[in-house]
């Protein structure tokens, strides 16, 4: 690979904004990993020679440390005791290429025993045929996973790994700015004042006059748009459904918000987007979860004057938030039976059990799992950077009481459909193409894929 | 007299201004490189252009240490490139010298598949190299890392057109006749006469295996084998680019080709006009 | 191998000298002799053929197969006619031709002025330090030119604001049509000093009485050139044609990194090699990416030669 024009590419994914706007931020939970480590083929016979010392690696985003701290507060090691565990830090783009390779090569030795992976790619892990059956470790717990979350990890009546963070999407505004534009600025008016979309841009007109405008928009509000009331892309089969006419509904909305002039049109999460924040020029934003910390990171003197509320509503009578990001745990199916009972165990312990899951949001503070014995034994924490709010009682409510729907992503080609609608967002917002047939010819474009490989 | 002299020193001013304006147009972007890296990522994106130093540097460093390890992966990455270099120049001297001095069954045969490989796009292999790496169990190894870079095909190519040009064949017939082993003669007479062309070579080869970015991502897992490109790469990872910090780790990255650059450039000249393009 | 060198050195210390025996008027040596050239060859051979050979074998294979973790099954032609159903791969074979004109025609024009114009007498002094500077871009990875040159043709960055001060807008990075430009700016910034060592290697080359010949006969500078530089940099002129055009058939990091969407709005800006990746890595589709990798090979191959004939032809070179 050497040579003077040896073109060398990174391991980023161009879903950037979707996996690592919720990833990064999140810092999920750590994984135990049971007996492999990652450059032999290690058998838990050796292991259990070398002293009876098994050795569990896990594949996660986010530092070594944060996982380490997560290994002592949630009781990991006192119940597992003969156990090891290795965490193995990787960029989320290259994480879920090295899963997809070599679960699809079917090659144990480059695996590690649990890996956590963003649901974005959770179809076209299950379709290499390399993930452990979990429906026996997670169907029993079933009333305790927020439902929205549960749904999208069934496949054929099976479940191929167990829930982790999940997101849950509201919408931030800026109390100062609100003030000075003249608007309400206490949550439960300013969610009485945003009903719908339409109140919104309303609402940026006043902020316009004070030298501030809404949110930054890069195209990609249709996506944020469609998941208030529809599962997203595609529905519970894998079928596209981004042409249908509640999505066209939502690209309609969009490109009126596209024009109205009361948004910036940065690259997401720029540092010229960040700019204009920490100078009051943009007031509010899509706020999920996470956003917490986001915000922490990038303009930590905007704290405290911030709120959360529901989002207005696509159209009358819609949902006010919706579901966002989501990760899981998967175990690949390629190890030996002891070492795969092993993880499951793991797995189970983590994700599916109170106390390592309380252990795991107070590790990555704005983590927001799918367990909800352990989101109500959080509902007192106050968010850092929110006023006065409680977030996970916040996100909680919202989110039950909306009913939000699932987010299916239940194709491999979600990454292509992902790419398909940003492209024809682009042609609709900058080009003003026909928003229902440019949206019609994306959806074909993957439904021919689909048809192309044979399946979803 | 005296308007032809005018039109001379005008003619030179302008040629001046060219050549020196292009040298601001290549220079600026790398002054920068040095100047962003010490600011916090807000200055970078202001106007004026920041055309001084600031105060950040070791901010930025530490920030950029404490998220890679980039001293770190530094080690890495002049491990590795001195590896893959030394065994790269080794066997493709050995190639070159063998293809351009001596005649044998085969020779065109495996010249020619060597250079129809210099047209396939490397990416190619990855996924194969992979998989047979992954066999070895030489993931997230220095050999994994290193084995592929050691047989660049331009390496070969380049080491026979310089033993072509620079080692006279009648040098060679005197010492044979005078009972000398071929790997004394490899050792004395050849690689002296190829000096400048490794050296070349090591310039040619240096930039696209330090910079290196596709196998190493592949091919490593753990943060410490990291080199500084697969380091910085991961970094992109993040929801808001750290620009101050991958400015940091880009000015690293520069200095040692920089330096290999300014110690072998003599030479690089020299063997390119050597080597003649016939 | 000991064995060998010292049977060889005896063989030639025999009488019939160069180590060659055997009947006078025969060039017949032995065995350990003629294996000499083999044993030079190996190092490098046998790693060739494990990690270089043997995949690119491999990955053609796969261009024909469609994978799973259970399973491998031969789908013949249909890797192939799936991608070249997709518009992303479509136009990034369009873009081929695009940069394939553009950067032979931006870099090495550029290269060839400064080259020329730094040959000049007058300039000697200064001319080794400046073709420094030119070159130094180059020995900068592509991943930190394309950092680099996000944000300086990034919103608000430098080429943003010195293009504002004369009332002119430019999106470079958010637009289809400026995209493929971005890119060939960034390339041109990365290669024009490569190109200037090269072709000033090939005008030092040029004897001065050329030169002092056509001063004689009354050639002004320009004519001087045209006369005698061009003509005589023709087989370096034409190496570098194809040099060049082979690694803008590569070109990936670019593309991938300057873009918020790698390949730029609408994919306006890729390239195959970026597809390739696109398809292997980020959807696992190695049959599909190994189609792709083939159709570039194949692309460049007929490219390559095609240049060869036409330079043979127009008697560039023998």
């Amino acid at each position: 690979m050497s040579g003077p024009k040896a073109a060398e590419p990174t391991g980023r994914t161009p879903t950037r904004r979707h996996l690592l706007a919720g990833a990064a931020a999140l810092g999920l939970g750590s994984l135990v990993g049971c007996s492999k480590s990652s450059t032999g083929t290690a058998t838990s016979a050796d292991d259990s020679a070398a002293g009876g010392k098994r050795t569990v690696e896990v594949w996660v985003w986010e530092t070594v440390e944060q996982w380490k701290e997560l290994e002592k507060r949630s009781g990991l090691n006192e119940k597992f005791p003969d156990v090891t565990f290795k965490w193995t830090a990787l960029e989320s783009g290259q994480l879920h290429q090295k899963a997809l390779t070599s679960l699809g090569a079917g090659l144990a030795a480059g695996l590690p025993s649990i890996i956590r992976i963003s649901m974005n790619y959770y179809r076209a892990l299950v379709h290499t045929d390399g993930l452990t059956d979990f429906t026996d470790a997670v169907e029993p717990s079933k009333s305790d996973v927020l439902a929205n979350v549960y749904d999208g990890l069934v496949v054929e009546d099976k479940l191929f790994a167990a829930p982790d963070d999940t997101g849950v999407m509201m919408f931030g505004y800026r109390r100062d700015l609100f003030e000075k534009a003249g608007l309400p600025t206490e949550p439960d008016e300013v969610e009485a004042e945003l009903r719908t979309y339409d109140d919104l841009l309303s609402a940026g007109r006043e902020l316009a006059k004070v030298g501030a405008k809404l949110f930054n928009e890069t195209g990609s509000t249709f996506s944020t748009l469609i998941l208030q009331d529809t599962t997203g892309y595609f529905d519970a089969d894998g079928n596209v459904i981004f042409d249908s006419p509640a999505h066209v509904e939502c690209a309609e909305l969009a490109k009126k918000i596209w024009d109205s002039g009361l948004t910036t049109h940065y690259e997401s999460n720029s540092p010229q987007m960040w700019t204009a924040y920490k100078q009051g020029k943009l007031a509010t934003m899509f706020y999920p979860n996470w956003q917490d910390f986001i915000i922490l990171g990038n303009a930590p003197a905007t704290k405290d004057k911030w709120n959360a509320v529901k989002m207005p509503a696509v159209k009358a009578g819609g949902r006010r938030a919706s579901s966002a990001d989501g990760c899981a745990m998967i175990v690949p199916n390629v190890l030996d039976q002891q070492d795969k009972d092993l993880a499951v165990e793991v797995v189970k312990f983590l994700k599916l059990t109170q106390k390592a899951q309380v252990a795991h949001m107070n590790v990555f503070s704005g983590a927001f799992c799918s367990y909800r014995p352990a989101l109500e034994a959080m509902s007192d924490v106050t968010s850092p950077v929110l006023h006065d709010q409680q977030t996970y009682q916040l996100f909680l409510d919202s989110s039950e009481d909306e009913e939000i729907l699932p987010w299916y992503r239940t194709s491999s080609f979600f990454n292509d459909a992902d790419k398909a609608v940003q492209d024809a967002m682009f042609r609709i917002c900058k080009q003003d193409a026909p928003i229902e047939a440019t949206l019609k010819a994306a959806a074909d474009s993957i439904r021919s894929r689909q048809d192309q490989k044979g399946q979803k | 007299m005296k308007a032809q002299r005018v039109s001379a020193v005008a003619r030179t001013g302008v040629l001046v201004v060219i050549v020196v304006g292009a040298g601001l147009l290549f220079a600026a972007p790398l002054w920068w490189t040095f100047v962003w890296s010490t600011w916090h990522t807000a200055e970078i994106f202001s106007f004026p252009p920041k055309l001084i130093p600031g105060p950040d540097f070791g901010d930025n460093y530490a920030a950029l240490q404490g998220s890679v390890g980039i001293s770190r992966a530094f080690l890495n990455s002049v491990l590795v490139t001195g590896a893959t270099l030394t065994g790269a120049l080794v066997f493709c001297t050995l190639a070159g010298y063998a293809f351009a001095k001596f005649d044998f069954a085969g020779r065109s045969l495996l010249f020619g598949l060597v250079m129809a490989t210099m047209v396939v796009p490397g990416q190619i292999t990855v996924v194969p190299l992979f998989v047979t790496m992954v066999k070895l169990g030489w993931i997230d190894s220095y050999q994994g890392l290193i084995l592929p870079g050691l047989v660049p095909a331009l390496g070969v190519f380049f080491m026979r057109m310089s033993a072509q040009q620079s080692i006279p064949s009648e040098l060679l017939e005197a010492a044979r006749i005078d009972g000398a082993g071929e790997l004394r003669i490899f050792s004395s007479i050849v690689v002296p006469a190829l000096r400048p062309s490794m050296a070349a070579l090591s310039i040619l080869l240096f930039a696209g295996t330090w910079g290196a970015l596709f196998w190493p991502v592949v091919v490593l897992r753990s943060t410490e084998m990291f080199t500084i490109p697969v380091a910085l790469a991961s970094l992109f990872g993040t929801a808001t680019q750290p620009y101050d910090q991958l400015m940091v780790g880009s000015l690293l990255s520069i200095i040692p080709p920089l330096a290999i650059f300014f110690l072998l450039q003599k030479y690089f000249v020299k063997s390119i006009m050597l080597t003649g393009f016939k | 191998m000991t064995t060998t060198m010292s049977e060889v050195r005896a063989a030639s210390r025999r009488p019939g000298g160069s180590g060659r025996v055997g009947r006078p008027g025969r060039r017949r040596r032995p065995l350990r002799v003629r294996l000499v050239p083999y044993v030079f060859l190996s190092p490098f051979f046998v790693l060739f053929a494990l990690f270089f050979v043997y995949p690119v074998i491999y990955s053609i294979i796969l261009s024909f197969q469609r994978w799973s973790a259970n399973s491998v099954e031969w789908v013949g032609l249909d890797n192939y006619r799936f991608v070249v159903d997709q518009p992303a791969v479509r136009r990034a074979f369009v873009n081929l031709v695009w940069y394939g004109v553009v950067n032979n025609v931006v870099q090495i024009s550029v290269a060839l002025a400064l080259a020329v114009l730094l040959d000049q007498q007058v300039l000697r002094r200064v001319a080794g330090a400046l073709r420094v500077v030119y070159f130094l871009p180059n020995v900068v990875s592509g991943v930190t030119t394309a950092l680099l040159f996000g944000i300086i043709l990034g919103a608000g960055g430098v080429a943003d604001h010195l293009l504002s001060s004369v009332d002119l807008h430019v999106s470079w990075l958010q637009s289809t049509q400026w995209a493929r430009p971005a890119v060939v700016a960034a390339g041109a910034w990365r290669w024009i000093g490569y190109w200037v060592v090269i072709l000033t290697a090939g005008l030092q080359a040029i004897p001065r009485e050329y030169y002092e010949a056509a001063a004689v006969d009354g050639a002004g500078w320009w004519k001087r050139v045209r006369h005698v530089s061009l003509p005589s940099l023709r087989p370096i002129l034409l190496f570098v044609i194809v040099v060049n055009t082979i690694g803008t058939m590569q070109i990936f990091e670019e593309p991938f990194l300057l873009f918020e969407t790698p390949g730029g709005p609408l994919s306006a800006a890729t390239t195959p090699v970026l597809e390739m990746y696109r398809l292997g890595f980020e959807n696992f589709d190695l049959g599909g990416a190994a189609a792709i990798g083939w159709l570039l090979a194949i692309v460049i191959v007929v490219l390559t030669l095609g240049q060869m004939v036409l330079a043979r032809r127009r008697e560039w070179i023998e």
